[in-house]
């Protein structure tokens, strides 16, 4: 299988992502499956950090590798994640995760300490059960819409 | 000359009692010719011709006379080794007198010239004499050559399958069963390849249950070598030998095939292209014609048959199908009924725990707990495996097979249920499990394991409960706690196939109340019009009916409710050819939320909704998954609706008994017409929330700026959703809801349970805390209807006083 193409809604998504972790030093994104233009459109803003893209399937990952080799690839299962992967991560993010795996996620950012980034599949029900109450905001960025639970400072930079 | 006399015989000339001159496979191939049965030609190069070879050349006594100096101990695998070492060199370094070669290349230009080839292609197998008997059979006994060509070759190879009556496995088998090593001669057959498409093995008897009312086939990609060796693991399919219907099939991934190299005319391992790795390696009349050959073969022999067949690519169906072999099935045919008794050998401290390590196939049933060997070779199993060890490898070939006596159980990373490993250990009545994937490098040498080849599972540790286990508990009692009844269903949204026993097990839903479908088509990895325009339709339809049935399957018999794909245009885009199928042709509009989706496509594009039409009849008839039903998304008139249910029904998609058709509940309209939809004919509502939440209240539900706003708990949607449950109540037709409201909120909830909805469904994670909820909510009902019907003197009165119930009317 080759790599998807970019959506509408990616360079919206970099700029937000390229503004509030400009200092980050790791980012990883859960899942890439066959789009890695978020990841590689990160590194290429954000040289100093290292990215870092996980997925199940080693074919995908290996296509990615040989199209983007400025990316770091982890074959990696969300549900039974590899803790040195994630750790010191500044954000992890997700693109049109399965619901299956969206707690999984949200667990793991829990566990490392870090912000985390979802951008949903616009299912009907989005799939999703995003507590707002414990502060996650869904965000409209341009194009870009998407759920996010961070530490309040890196939103603020944002406006 | 006289039959008996003759070096060489045409497999038309043989019959079943040509056994002592040309071996059991041979005088079948001769017997099959006979019957009718579409056989590749070929001639038998006759034991009599071996015997002049042995005694002309005076190597015979020479040969007996190793064997019996050097096997001193019979159970002491290194003797064979040894022995066939020293005796196949004697064989292959004498020189063939010439009267027997030229006999043998005269057969050889007549088969070539019969087939219209120059040098054509042939298989050479060795059929030894006293092999192939319904009491002595065992599988690859001796040597196969493939894709022989040319006089030379073929003497070299006829010269190769003799000595390969002394593999050390073969002198082993003779010295257990107690054959003398002088009486058992040799024969080979020289038969034309199949230039295979696909192939395997067919049994006329359920290998692994017994059962005889069953046809089961097995087959990948390729010559039938990798099925027969079992290095891989084959497509499977059961099929009713009375109707001949296909009653279970199994799609194994199938990444590896053997296949002739074009130039250099040999056998090589390739990799199978991704696009094929997925699919059927036979068509349905396919399955059909080699089921009903399997059928008249067994009839023919009067006993179930172990049949070998192969496609060939190059010819036109049917006259593509051939039957390369056959002959008795040996396992069940000395045995009544499984007798495998768990043996058991106390090792460590047993453990009640229970880690699975890995799983598999269960290919001979039994339970067994050991320590476990990892011998990835021969030399490996030699310096390893003592008595009793669990014998843990790749795949075991003919020369395991002294290892494999002395195993008390086996686990193989590849393999179905008629691969070596599988036949050979049910043979010899040991559990074995095959297709592990990855056993040889998860489980390591020295360990203990408990080998459950009831279920396929290798479990760490000794697990005395399942090695020896105690009377039956019953499970019930405790699991009861965790899982109390409810009235109304749970079931769960699920999106990815992989995790559909896992969540099944963990949680035990009733049933799948919304099978998405997004994340099957992000897998196909393509716009579905450019599918159709490849001409990719079957591939969309297999990778649908393959992702879906195994949810099916794992939730059998409850319910799994498929929801129709509901891609957003805008979505699309990343699917290659969506710039050119939405963006182009201008489906992307500016609020996509509202856009070209749900319903509509369906009556805009039928032929994609065709397509997933035909992969949910796929699963529901061919693999008999009746419990498969259907949802449409995003449903906002009557009109659609009435076409896009036409089409289901052209494509043989009719409501009945076992079959419903839902409806999403999102759209305002559908809500307040829904005595409209229920008199065109609906079985079940399912309520998308947050949609009707969206467009109820008319703010985009992607827009940050009106997010505060957004509540699925406004009382004008809870209105829409209380008229659309009564409404569907009083008429018969079921009401569910696959939104997110009710895990968020608690008193949606109960709100829900209060009005009657049949079921909820939710996500993973929240099945057990819904069914907890759920089954508190319907005690507090019943409790208020006791107290209500005390209070009004016995008679009982519906009741309606949730927190909204005032407001609502």
């Amino acid at each position: 299988m080759g790599l998807l193409l970019e959506l509408h809604d990616t360079e919206d998504l970099l700029e937000f992502i390229a503004r509030s972790y400009g200092k980050a030093g790791k980012i990883v994104e859960i899942g890439v499956g066959a789009y890695p233009w978020i990841a590689k459109g990160a590194k290429e803003r954000l040289p100093e950090t290292k990215v870092v893209v996980t997925d199940t399937n080693e074919e995908t990952l290996a296509t990615i590798k040989k199209a983007c080799p400025e990316i770091e690839v982890v074959c990696d299962d969300i549900l039974d994640p590899q803790m040195r992967v994630y750790e010191k991560a500044d954000l992890i993010y997700s693109l049109r995760p399965p619901p299956e795996i969206v707690r999984e996620i949200m667990k793991l950012a829990a566990k490392v300490g870090c912000d985390v980034l979802i951008r949903p599949y616009p299912d009907e029900e989005g799939g999703y059960s995003y507590p707002m109450s414990e502060g996650w905001r869904l965000i409209t960025h341009g194009r870009a819409v998407f759920y996010w639970l961070g530490k309040p400072d890196s939103y603020v930079r944002q406006t | 000359m006289s039959q008996g006399k003759k070096l060489v015989l045409w497999f038309e000339e043989l019959g079943k009692g040509d056994i002592p001159l040309v071996g059991g496979k041979n005088a079948n191939l001769g017997e099959m010719t006979k019957a009718g049965i579409p056989v590749p030609p070929g001639f038998a190069i006759t034991a009599q011709a071996y015997e002049r070879f042995i005694e002309e050349t005076n190597i015979a006594q020479k040969i007996y006379g190793i064997i019996q100096e050097t096997v001193t101990d019979k159970n002491d695998p290194k003797q064979y080794e040894e022995a066939s070492e020293k005796t196949r060199k004697v064989i292959e370094s004498t020189t063939m007198p010439k009267y027997i070669g030229n006999a043998i290349k005269e057969a050889y230009l007549k088969l070539s010239k019969q087939t219209k080839m120059s040098d054509v292609f042939v298989a050479v197998r060795s059929s030894a004499t006293a092999e192939d008997l319904a009491d002595a059979s065992f599988a690859g006994q001796q040597e196969t050559y493939l894709n022989v060509k040319g006089p030379d070759d073929l003497l070299d190879k006829t010269v190769k399958c003799w000595s390969s009556l002394f593999t050390p496995r073969a002198i082993f088998y003779r010295t257990e069963k107690g054959f003398k090593h002088e009486d058992v001669l040799i024969s080979v057959g020289v038969q034309k390849m199949v230039n295979s498409r696909a192939a395997g093995v067919s049994f006329t008897i359920n290998p692994v249950t017994g059962d005889r009312s069953q046809i089961v086939i097995e087959g990948n990609w390729g010559l039938g070598e990798s099925v027969v060796s079992g290095s891989v693991t084959p497509d499977d399919y059961i099929v009713d030998k009375e109707s001949l219907k296909v009653i279970e099939r199994k799609i194994a991934k199938k990444t590896v095939e053997y296949i002739r190299d074009p130039k250099t005319g040999k056998t090589i391992h390739a990799e199978v292209p991704t696009e094929r790795q997925n699919q059927p390696c036979l068509t349905d009349k396919e399955i059909h014609v080699l089921a009903e050959l399997s059928k008249q073969i067994e009839q023919h022999y009067g006993k179930p048959q172990d049949i070998e067949w192969a496609i060939d690519r190059d010819l036109p169906f049917p006259e593509n199908v051939f039957i390369v072999q056959s002959r008795p099935e040996t396992v069940w045919s000395l045995r009544a009924a499984p007798t495998a008794e768990p043996e058991t050998r106390k090792t460590t401290a047993p453990t009640t725990e229970r880690i699975v390590v890995v799983q598999g196939l269960p290919a001979s049933p039994g339970i067994y707990a050991g320590k476990g060997k990892v011998a990835i070779t021969t030399e490996d199993a030699a310096r390893l495996i003592k008595k009793g060890d669990i014998l843990i490898t790749k795949m075991t070939a003919p020369d395991w097979v002294p290892y494999m006596r002395v195993a008390g159980a086996i686990v193989t990373d590849d393999g179905g249920m008629t691969c070596h490993a599988a036949i050979v250990s049910r043979e010899l009545g040991i559990p074995c499990i095959v297709g592990t994937e990855n056993g040889s490098k998860v489980l390591k040498s020295g360990q203990d394991y408990t080998v459950d080849a009831k279920t396929g599972v290798v479990y760490e540790g000794t697990i005395e409960e399942i090695a020896r286990p105690a009377p039956v508990v019953t499970v019930a009692a405790s699991a009861a706690a965790y899982t109390p009844v409810t009235g109304t269903k749970i079931y769960v949204n699920l999106s990815l196939p992989e995790v559909a026993e896992k969540v099944f097990n963990e949680s035990k839903p009733d049933g799948v109340g919304l099978l998405r479908a997004e994340h099957l088509m992000l897998a196909v990895g393509k716009h579905p019009r450019l599918l159709i325009e490849e001409g990719g339709e079957e591939k969309m339809i297999n990778a649908f009916a393959d992702g879906v049935r195994k949810v099916a399957e794992v939730f059998a018999p409850g319910p799994v409710v498929y929801r129709f794909l509901d891609f957003k245009p805008d979505e699309f885009l990343s699917l290659p050819g969506g710039e050119k199928y939405e963006e182009e042709a201008g489906h992307v509009g500016p609020n996509p939320l509202i856009g070209y989706r749900g319903c509509f496509r369906y009556i805009k594009e039928p032929d994609v909704f065709r397509l997933e039409c035909r992969a949910i009849r796929k699963v529901r008839e061919e693999y008999g998954q009746k419990n498969l039903w259907v949802m449409l998304p995003f449903v906002r008139t009557l009109a659609e609706f009435r076409v896009a249910k036409k089409l289901m029904e052209e494509e043989g998609l009719v409501r009945g008994p076992d079959f419903k058709l839902w409806i999403m509940v999102e759209v305002p309209s559908s809500g307040i017409i829904i005595d409209k939809f229920i008199e065109e004919g609906i079985d079940g509502v399912s309520f998308g929330t947050n949609d009707y939440t969206m467009l109820i209240l008319g703010l985009d539900r992607n827009d940050a700026a009106v997010q505060e706003l957004y509540d699925e708990r406004d009382l004008a949607v809870l209105r829409l959703v209380s008229h659309v449950i009564r409404v569907c109540r009083e008429r018969g037709v079921t009401t569910s809801i696959c939104g997110q409201a009710p895990s968020n909120y608690p008193e949606y909830l109960e709100f829900f349970i209060r009005e009657g909805a049949t079921s909820i469904s939710v996500n993973p994670d929240v099945v057990v805390r819904t069914r907890l909820m759920t089954a508190s909510f319907e005690q507090k009902l019943l409790l208020e209807e006791l107290r209500q019907a005390r209070k009004s003197g016995g008679e009982v009165k519906p009741l309606f006083e949730p927190k909204w119930s005032k407001e609502l009317e």
